[in-house]
């Protein structure tokens, strides 16, 4: 939404480029520096603005380097007059690297499990989410405005109208792909916003021409699944993850509600779910009656039922950077156990979970998984359980979580590393 | 009793599906514990489908077991199955005989939710015909007519049921919540009535009702006041009536109930019922209401010094909500009514100071006089209501006697925040008057004392290291603009230091000097001049570190009507001076005016 330099004043954006403009012509770095460091380990003093500062060098056009592993996964970047200005006011720690110690940081990285990987084109981020919502219902967005990255936002009618091909990125929040809007009947039915995003919902799908909300969300699902196998990267947290699964596997079942389609759910439904249709999970329960909160098994915790199982940690699984690229990209984290945080969707039970999906965090011994990834036709797919990293019990009304005060995240690094990933080199992505 | 027949319907489900099966597992053998241990485990593990099996396998073995049947009968509801427990059910009703409650309802609503509604409704009132007295049985009547959509028959039944039970009181919170969808407020009220007889935890039955989404809370909370005024007046009813109003925060109900309950009971219970009443007001800052009850319970104490007591927090709680004429009457009365020396009368002298000193400092002055005389020990207090008078002196310009108001707090021997408070305004005064070398001196006793507010602590350690680097003439022209700033002139405290310092040299401590004088502007409430001398900082001495305050100072004034111009100041700051401790603060700002987290409170 918007770049950070076109945010920075004309005055100041003047400067930079004065500054960027006589250093060119000079054909020399200044302090004669050669590369700056953005280091990821203790040092740094706002790990998740690091990611903007990359980001929007990337997207400057500037030649960047993820270096998986080194100092938890720190970032190089071309030494220059702009970079540092925008390190300094956005608060990213630096260290300048002069031939000698680049020299010998490569020699490291060469002979240890880390890896270089260039970053070369920042993707064009979307995020799916209804047209009022406010920046601070949604991690990601917290994120992304956070650490100064610009993104979209698109919803059913973009998704439909075939806008999603303008983006290499997509990612999905607490939407509820069955059309049952999280089952919030259950304690909200009176409540003005619930009503609001009822109307809102059935006013696209009478637009588009479907039937009820839930077929609306079918339809949703399945272009975004489309846009996937056609290589789009899509990034899902919190009850998206469930329920598009669901919604793209009941394309010949109703599995809704009667509140949300005017219908029970049919009695066979289960029978006539398409497992082959989804991306990550197979063979899942549902969970058909309305006065339950959950959408199916495939959550781990059921956050909302009698049944609910209590937060523990999470620990990110350790990848070879020279083999296994993206994991690796995606567990970078100067934390590698994580205090665990609650969604509508929290976690995914490991039974549920398709072969050849690539598990990236897991409860130790809970038979749930926390992070997951895979590939699918030409594109992949990561799926984060949970709501919001650093509110780890979420409950609506509550105050939303301000980043100055959780600059260290790791939660909120693995978003970022989900943000910053599409942008690494096509050839280390293909591995 | 009736509380908890009347409670035992709406718990059916919640006694269902958990606490019996725990009771009647610990009756049942070794075999049944271990199969319903696995069961939960195995449901709470999210696999409902093998904890069905196991629990259908033990039943299979032992068709009468409650609790099995019970957890079955949860899990099939949670599987949107609620009829498959149908077949069971029907088992075990036949293999006992006469099957006990639980087993019934399972039952019953297995029919239901098999979609046998006439033969659930047959079979609730079979068993409430047998037993006319089960408050169950009746509530499964209208349990089953609810579930059909028939309220008005479900309230029928109920009725109905009360008067088999012979308990006039049962089924109340049933009965109100039906009443409240057929769309009978005046009837919903007559049952909350009964409900708010249980005392506390009717009271928060009601609340929680009221407040639901949906409820329609104006229509209820009158039909409610209005069947209170004209149904009997029974104590825990309007006691109870009188604290829900206050949780409403409906402050003239609550007053109106409260005036009932004092008219109408005896005295002891009164004097109870007040005491708890001024707290919880108190504690929701109803404070008329609390006033008021603090008043009722000072005029009707026999004991001289609990009346005073009493009065002396009325007018407190009178001042508190606003009622200014009223608290200063009643302080008046208790100063001249109240012995010297007793806790109510200092209380109401220090009120009744505080009142007058902005009003009359003259007239202020006789209290402060009498309150030293008579309280020697309360040094702070002294010291504080000196400070308060002297500000006021300086307020309307008169530095003689602002010095004398400082004398009339008496000799301050230990208290070390008096101490500094007495020291802290001696220091301005001689410096308002001119006399630099003075009020260095002591504001350096002030800023040396670890006590007191912080605020004022750390302007005087800022003052002390400006006045001890600047000259005299200097620190005279700041004096003065400081002395025009309490008085309210902030034009001639910019004119000071515009015109007459612009020909004295600038010591080292110019800019500090000017900060000092500028966060006092603002303060102050004059933010216009204040960023006029925040700007003579950052534009003359750009590279001092009074520039960061400068510039944090100017882009917090400027960030509503020009953030444009406000994001310049924060970068400058941040890139000019890096190191500054303000400069993570100006990062903070930064963000907030991009919008990139949420703003402060």
């Amino acid at each position: 939404m918007r770049a950070f330099v076109s945010s920075l004043p004309r005055r100041l954006r003047r400067q930079c480029l004065t500054a960027a403009s006589v250093l060119a012509l000079a054909g020399a770095s200044p302090v004669g520096a050669q590369s700056l460091l953005i280091p990821m380990d203790g040092s740094q003093a706002n790990h998740l603005r690091a990611y903007g500062l990359v980001f929007n060098a990337v997207q400057r056009g500037a030649r960047a380097e993820w270096l998986l592993n080194y100092r938890y996964g720190s970032f190089l970047l071309p030494d220059g007059a702009v970079v540092r200005q925008q390190a300094a006011i956005m608060g990213v720690t630096t260290e300048s690297l002069d031939g000698a110690r680049l020299a010998s940081l490569r020699a490291d990285i060469e002979n240890s499990n880390m890896d270089a990987v260039p970053l070369e084109k920042a993707p064009r981020i979307a995020v799916y989410t209804p047209p009022n919502s406010s920046p601070w219902d949604d991690a990601v967005t917290m994120a992304l405005e956070y650490a100064g990255i610009e993104y979209d936002r698109v919803w059913d009618p973009e998704v439909l109208s075939g806008k999603l091909e303008d983006y290499d990125w997509l990612h999905l929040h607490h939407e509820d792909f069955t059309g049952q809007y999280s089952k919030f009947y259950l304690a909200y039915a009176g409540a003005p916003w619930l009503q609001e995003e009822v109307s809102r919902n059935e006013a696209v799908a009478a637009e588009f021409g479907y039937s009820d909300v839930p077929a609306l969300k079918k339809a949703v699902a399945g272009t975004i699944a489309g846009y996937v196998r056609q290589g789009g990267f899509l990034f899902a947290m919190c009850t998206a993850t469930e329920t598009l699964e669901l919604a793209l596997a009941a394309h010949s079942a109703d599995i809704a509600a009667a509140f949300a389609d005017g219908s029970p759910p049919s009695a066979d439904a289960a029978d006539r779910m398409d497992w082959d249709a989804t991306l990550a999970f197979s063979r899942s329960e549902l969970v058909l009656d309305a006065t339950i909160s959950a959408f199916s098994d495939i959550d781990g915790h059921q956050v909302n039922t009698p049944w609910r199982r209590s937060l523990a940690s999470f620990e990110l699984f350790d990848f070879s950077a020279k083999i296994d690229p993206v994991p690796s990209m995606l567990t970078q984290s100067h934390e590698t156990v994580l205090a665990d945080f609650y969604g509508l969707t929290t976690s995914f039970r490991r039974d549920r979970i398709k072969p050849g999906v690539t598990i990236l965090a897991e409860e130790p011994g809970s038979g749930t998984t926390k992070y997951l990834h895979g590939s699918v036709g030409d594109g992949s797919f990561t799926f984060l359980g949970g709501h919001d990293p650093e509110d780890p019990q979420h409950l609506i009304g509550d105050q939303p979580t301000d980043l100055e005060l959780h600059r260290h995240s790791a939660g909120y690094r693995l978003i970022l590393n989900n943000v910053l990933y599409p942008a690494a080199k096509k050839k280390a992505l293909r591995t | 009793m009736s509380r908890h027949r009347s409670l035992a319907v709406g718990l059916a489900v919640v006694a269902l599906i958990v606490a019996l099966p725990a009771s009647a597992a610990a009756q049942s053998g070794a075999a049944e514990r271990r199969a319903l241990a696995q069961a939960t485990e195995l449901q709470r593990a999210g696999n409902l489908a093998e904890a069905r099996s196991v629990l259908e396998r033990h039943l299979d073995e032992n068709p009468a077991s409650a609790s099995a049947l019970v957890q079955l009968a949860q899990l099939v509801t949670i599987q949107g199955l609620p009829g498959e427990v149908l077949s069971r059910a029907e088992r075990a009703v036949e293999a006992i005989g006469s099957p006990s409650p639980v087993i019934r309802q399972v039952w019953i609503r297995a029919l239901t939710g098999a979609g046998r509604s006439d033969s659930a409704l047959a079979a609730a009132q079979a068993w409430a015909a047998e037993q006319p007295s089960s408050t169950l049985a009746h509530g499964e009547v209208a349990e089953v007519l609810v579930r059909r959509g028939d309220m008005s028959a479900a309230v029928a039944a109920l009725v109905s049921g009360r008067g088999a039970t012979g308990d006039p009181t049962a089924f109340a919170q049933e009965l109100g919540d039906l009443y409240a969808r057929l769309g009978n407020p005046a009837a919903t009220a007559r049952e909350w009535i009964v409900v708010l007889g249980w005392g506390d935890a009717g009271v928060a039955a009601v609340e929680t009702r009221l407040r639901a989404p949906g409820a329609d809370y104006e229509i209820l909370v009158g039909a409610l006041r209005t069947e209170l005024a004209d149904g009997l007046k029974i104590f825990t009813v309007l006691r109870s009536a009188a604290f829900l109003a206050n949780r409403l925060a409906e402050e003239e109900w609550a007053l109106e109930v409260a005036e009932t309950i004092a008219e109408r009971v005896p005295r002891d219970t009164r004097v109870a019922f007040l005491r708890d009443y001024a707290s919880d007001s108190r504690n929701r800052d109803l404070n008329r209401n609390a006033a008021w009850a603090a008043e009722r319970l000072g005029s009707d104490s026999s004991d001289p010094e609990e009346s005073l007591r009493w009065r002396a927090l009325a007018a407190e709680w009178s001042l508190a909500a606003g009622d200014g004429p009223n608290a200063t009457s009643a302080f008046e009365a208790i100063v001249r009514d109240a012995p010297a020396g007793s806790e109510a009368h200092r209380m109401a002298t220090s009120h009744l100071f505080s009142q007058r000193v902005l009003e009359n400092p003259a007239a202020a002055e006789p209290l402060l006089r009498s309150f030293t005389r008579q309280y020697q020990e309360a040094e702070e207090d002294r010291a504080r209501m000196g400070v308060t008078l002297s500000a006021e002196w300086i307020r309307r310009g008169d530095l003689e006697r602002a010095g004398r108001a400082l004398d009339l707090s008496g000799r301050i021997a230990v208290d070390p925040t008096a101490n500094a408070l007495i020291e802290g305004q001696r220091g301005w005064l001689a410096l308002y008057d001119g006399r630099h070398q003075m009020a260095l001196g002591h504001l350096e006793v002030a800023a040396l004392i670890p006590a007191g507010s912080p605020g004022a602590r750390t302007e005087a350690i800022a003052s002390v290291d400006a006045l001890g680097r600047a000259d005299s003439a200097e620190a005279a022209v700041v004096g003065e603009a400081l002395f025009a700033v309490e008085r309210g002139d902030a034009q001639a405290a910019v004119r000071a230091v515009t015109n007459e310092l612009a020909g004295i040299t600038p010591s080292d401590a110019r800019p500090a000097l000017l900060i000092l004088l500028a966060q006092r502007l603002d303060r102050a409430g004059h933010s216009a001049p204040a960023a006029i001398v925040y700007r003579s900082v950052v534009q003359s001495f750009p590279e001092a570190a009074e520039a960061a305050p400068g510039m944090l100072a100017l882009a917090r004034s400027l960030a509503v009507s020009q953030p444009g111009a406000a994001r310049q100041w924060l970068e400058k700051l941040i890139l000019n001076h890096p190191s500054s401790a303000l400069a993570p603060v100006a990062r903070r700002l930064l963000s907030e005016l991009e919008g990139r987290v949420p703003p402060s409170s």
